[in-house]
């Protein structure tokens, strides 16, 4: 079930209204209709997964306590490493199978080889990229000693399949939200309306700009050899902002969802492309991976405590295996080695960077903020491109200053499409910078009730006017896929 | 929940209501059912309307309610819509009976009437019409919205806005007159009846030359399945129950003798036997009702002149077989008689033909002596021109005649589309001579009245100015009688 369809639009309102009725009774119930609701939530997508999730949910449940009650550390390593195994055996089967046995047999075929291999008919289930790193910080928490286990397997269900949650993220962890399902929540009418405008906000990120910005990039992406510099440099842009408006959109519906039923998750995004360096961009973008990656791979590993050089390996080969979490695709390896590659020029730099009080001056600001957009937009291409192929050509195309462009409005938008995305991206950016600044969820608050209401009525009809909905046009989030 | 935040959400929620209302009605896209809808509750809340008719295209381009009202003296009204299926129709009676009491209910049934919905977007969208004009609080709008719609379509189904919101730059948010501008050069409308001045192409017209024929070709294929049956005997019920009568009819098309399946008309014909109710097959008396060619827009539909031929066939047919309250005495009726008069002076055909004597040179060699204008149909024009030619038939076959003809002040309207688009002032054609004598030929033109025919030779290869001079005359045309 998408949150952008018909469907969620009634299975919502149902859960919400059944979840405050029953918070009357014992928090177990409540628990428990959230936990069947999630699964039917899932299920929607396709039901022969849900057993997949389950024991996932029942593996880690497991093994966390055996963990926890393991006195020697050897037993607790091994229960570790069964969760581990299993967990990423799982993620590499669904997910990795065919990308390794495709590259195997290419390099073989390389060296003058034949290769016969076999290639499987799998079906990637959906947030599995998700609730694994939700499992995975479970028991590694345990082991850690950061947790302990919670012994109410409905409560631990419910953490792994929460559905604004469920399938991208947030990816929260035990420690925050485990506490929040196990105590009884109480209705917060101003946290339900925080709740409800996020939703909305979320809506129309998604609804309205990405869905609307997407034909320009579906459609220059699909054949990039057909269009000139700037069209290209034009698709990537509004890949960038596609991408963001999507994903954040997705975690705004998500965390707004959690807010109105009492749950506050973990925030996931902040003004990423005001961003003055990579390593800024990074705090800013898709924060719950970003901090997931740092605390269970990146400190593992060592992170910045084993001398220079291996700092800079570690950074490299977080993004690099971030790139192929995203997908299996060397396109996302790529996307994740520019990134790590970045990171480590920015960190080298750092020192000879530091322009006394030309750092403070807005247009040295403004030239970052620029410039780091520019690197992150470069990654995009790999992102989005089809190939590695289209990628090269794609940059290729955009610095190529002989070629033929076409209009504006032939990109995939008609004039007044493409006229109101503009207006619309602007909107939303100077939306987000006044939020960043001023807490508009606060200045709303405070606004007397003819003008929140018609803050609120504007959007709603600027979603049902503008939105991209209805018949089959109904389009999943990026983040699904991952 | 304090009480206060509950008092504010049903606040907003109904300032939301409202506004949704009001972009719903925005966002109704223009379609002539719109006219037909609201000249039809107007109406309605004027006079009691007794006779409606009921069914798709087929239904708004044959009967015209002009003509019901003369002939059977009463308030009639067309509620076709396009392309509407035997499942809606009961809707779109159900809402019309809140308004007016019908007495006698016309229902005009053919093989499309019961073609499947699922999976044809086209006809899916059709429907929208009537289920827009269908009550949205209707629980059996609400079951077959449900049987036939996919469940993401239901809303949409449901809201102008979430159907249309797309079109938000085609919209005026301030005006909601939602009535199509219908171009009454070339179609009529009057109470939900639309003629169209169209006429065959001419490979239809060979395709269907033998529609007037007396026997089906087809008599194999299963004509109604029995949900179909069962939708015809629930409406004629829902109508008897209502009071009213029923008269089943199927429309003149010409695909009927040669397409459609014979039996479909006998099982129709058997289930209106069983309940006491007539049925009119319409195609079975073509050559009684003077049908042509001539009188269709397209193969399925008639035009206005084959309609106004069929209106009066079942006009009388009702009049020998209904009994209709007198309404003559009623404002609107006397309204209807009125445009009566203006409607048969606008599509009543007189046979005219004007003769002028030129005796003028087009080129050296060849003299323009006379043309003759003979008036044969609304639109068609018989030229007759006499030349005299001093040169062989290969050297004539250089040029090409071209005919202008100039429209009479207030006859400019009847211009063909392609010419007012070009912002001639004038119809043309061309004839490629290759007699020696006498050329013959029709012209096509919906001008009424010629201010001046233009004549001129050209280049047979292609317009590259005019050879030799043109030549004008100004025809006189006058009745025959």
């Amino acid at each position: 079930m998408l949150f952008n369809s018909f469907e969620f639009l009634i299975f919502f309102p149902i859960v919400f209204i059944l979840y405050w009725i029953l918070n009357k009774k014992a928090l177990k119930w409540q628990n428990l209709l959230i936990l069947i609701a999630s699964y039917f939530f899932y299920s929607c997508w396709d039901w022969r997964f849900v057993f997949l999730l389950a024991f996932s949910t029942l593996l880690d449940f497991y093994t966390g306590n055996k963990i926890f009650k393991a006195q020697r550390i050897g037993s607790k390593k091994i229960w570790l490493w069964i969760s581990v195994v299993v967990n990423l055996g799982f993620l590499g089967f669904f997910k990795y199978y065919n990308f390794f046995i495709d590259s195997f047999a290419n390099l073989l075929t390389n060296f003058g080889l034949t290769p016969h291999y076999p290639t499987l008919n799998i079906i990637l289930p959906v947030g599995i990229s998700f609730y694994t790193f939700h499992g995975l910080s479970y028991v590694i928490d345990i082991y850690y000693n950061r947790f302990k286990p919670t012994r109410n397997f409905v409560d631990y269900a419910l953490f792994v399949s929460f559905f604004p949650l469920l399938v991208a993220g947030p990816i929260e962890r035990a420690k925050h939200l485990l506490p929040q399902i196990q105590s009884k929540r109480k209705f917060d009418y101003d946290l339900f309306v925080e709740g409800i405008t996020q939703m909305i906000w979320g809506f129309f990120k998604k609804v309205v700009i990405a869905d609307r910005v997407a034909a320009v990039v579906n459609q220059v992406y699909s054949s990039p050899g057909e269009y000139g510099n700037y069209n290209l440099a034009i698709a990537t842009v509004f890949f960038a902002i596609q991408i963001y408006c999507d994903f954040s959109g997705y975690s705004d519906i998500a965390i707004g969802a959690g807010k109105t039923m009492g749950f506050r998750l973990l925030k996931n995004f902040n003004m990423p492309y005001f961003s003055k360096s990579l390593n800024e961009f990074w705090k800013k973008w898709h924060i719950s991976l970003t901090s997931w990656f740092r605390d269970y791979f990146y400190i593992p590993m060592g992170g910045n405590r084993k001398g220079e050089i291996r700092t800079y390996f570690n950074i490299f080969i977080v993004f690099v295996v971030s790139g192929l979490w995203h997908g299996a695709a060397f396109t996302f390896i790529i996307w994740g080695a520019i990134h790590g590659l970045m990171l480590m020029i920015e960190r080298y730099l750092k020192p000879y960077l530091r322009f006394g009080k030309v750092k403070n001056d807005p247009l040295f600001g403004l030239a970052s903020v620029i410039f780091t957009f520019t690197i992150v937009c470069v990654g995009w291409v790999f992102f989005r491109a089809d190939s590695l192929a289209d990628s090269i050509e794609i940059l290729k195309g955009m610095v190529n200053f002989q070629s033929n462009n076409k209009s504006f409005f032939e990109l995939g938008l008609s004039k007044d499409e493409f006229k109101l995305s503009i207006v619309l991206i602007i909107f939303l950016f100077l939306t987000e910078y006044i939020h960043k600044n001023y807490n508009l969820f606060s200045v709303i608050r405070g606004m007397n009730y003819g003008f929140k209401y018609a803050v609120y009525l504007f959007i709603l009809f600027v979603i049902l006017i503008f939105g991209i909905y209805g018949g089959d046009s109904v389009s999943e989030f990026i983040y699904f896929q991952f | 929940m304090k009480k206060n935040a509950l008092y504010h959400i049903i606040i907003f929620l109904l300032l939301f209501i409202i506004g949704l209302i009001y972009l719903n009605k925005v966002f109704i896209t223009q379609n002539h059912f719109n006219n037909t809808t609201s000249e039809f509750e107007r109406l309605s809340k004027e006079t009691n309307i007794d006779l409606i008719f009921y069914g798709s295209s087929h239904v708004y381009t044959a009967y015209n309610p002009l003509i019901f009202n003369d002939i059977n003296k009463t308030i009639s009204y067309n509620l076709g819509s396009d392309a509407l299926k035997m499942e809606f129709t009961d809707l779109v009676f159900i809402e019309s009976i809140k308004k007016t009491k019908p007495k006698l209910v016309v229902l005009e049934l053919y093989p499309a009437s019961f073609s499947e919905l699922k999976g044809n977007e086209m006809d899916k969208g059709f429907q929208l019409r009537a289920l827009d004009f269908s009550s949205n609080l209707s629980i059996k709008k609400f079951k077959k919205v449900f049987d036939v719609y996919d469940f993401n379509e239901i809303a949409g189904v449901y809201s102008h806005l979430v159907r249309n919101h797309s079109k938000w730059n085609e919209v005026d948010f301030f005006n909601l007159n939602r009535d199509e501008d219908i171009d009454t050069i070339e179609n009529y409308f009057f109470s939900g009846f639309i003629g169209s001045k169209h006429f065959l192409d001419e490979k239809t017209k060979k395709e269907f030359i033998n529609f007037n024929k007396t026997k089906y070709s087809n008599h194999d294929s299963p004509a109604l399945l029995p949900e179909n049956k069962k939708q015809i005997i629930d409406f004629i019920n829902l109508v008897k129950k209502e009071g009213a009568e029923i008269l089943i009819i199927s429309s003149p098309d010409l695909r009927a003798k040669s397409v459609f399946n014979e039996s479909f008309f006998i099982e129709i014909k058997e289930i209106c036997e069983n309940l006491d109710v007539k049925f009119l097959n319409l195609n079975n008396h073509v050559n009684e009702i003077g049908l042509n060619l001539d009188d269709f827009k397209d193969y399925s539909h008639l035009n206005t002149f084959g309609s106004i031929k069929t209106s009066r066939f079942l006009a009388k047919y009702i009049n020998e077989n209904y009994k209709l309250p007198d309404r003559s005495s009623d404002l609107n009726w006397k309204k209807s008689s009125e445009k009566y008069v203006a409607f048969n002076k606008e599509y009543s055909f007189e046979k005219k033909e004007s003769y002028n004597e030129v005796n003028e040179s087009l080129v050296d060699d060849v003299i323009l002596k006379n043309v003759k204008i003979e008036k044969t149909s609304y639109n068609t024009y018989q030229f007759t021109i006499d030349l005299d030619v001093n040169i062989n038939i290969q050297s004539l076959s250089n040029y090409k005649l071209a005919v202008h003809v100039y429209p009479t002040s207030g006859n400019e309207v009847y211009l063909a589309d392609v010419n007012k688009k070009r912002n001639r002032k004038y119809d043309l054609t061309d004839i490629q001579l290759d007699k020696s004598d006498s050329v013959k030929f029709d012209f096509h033109t919906k001008i009424k009245e010629f201010k001046e025919i233009e004549f001129f030779l050209f280049d047979s290869k292609g317009f590259n100015g005019i050879l030799g001079k043109s030549i004008t005359i100004q025809p006189f045309m006058k009745n025959e009688k």
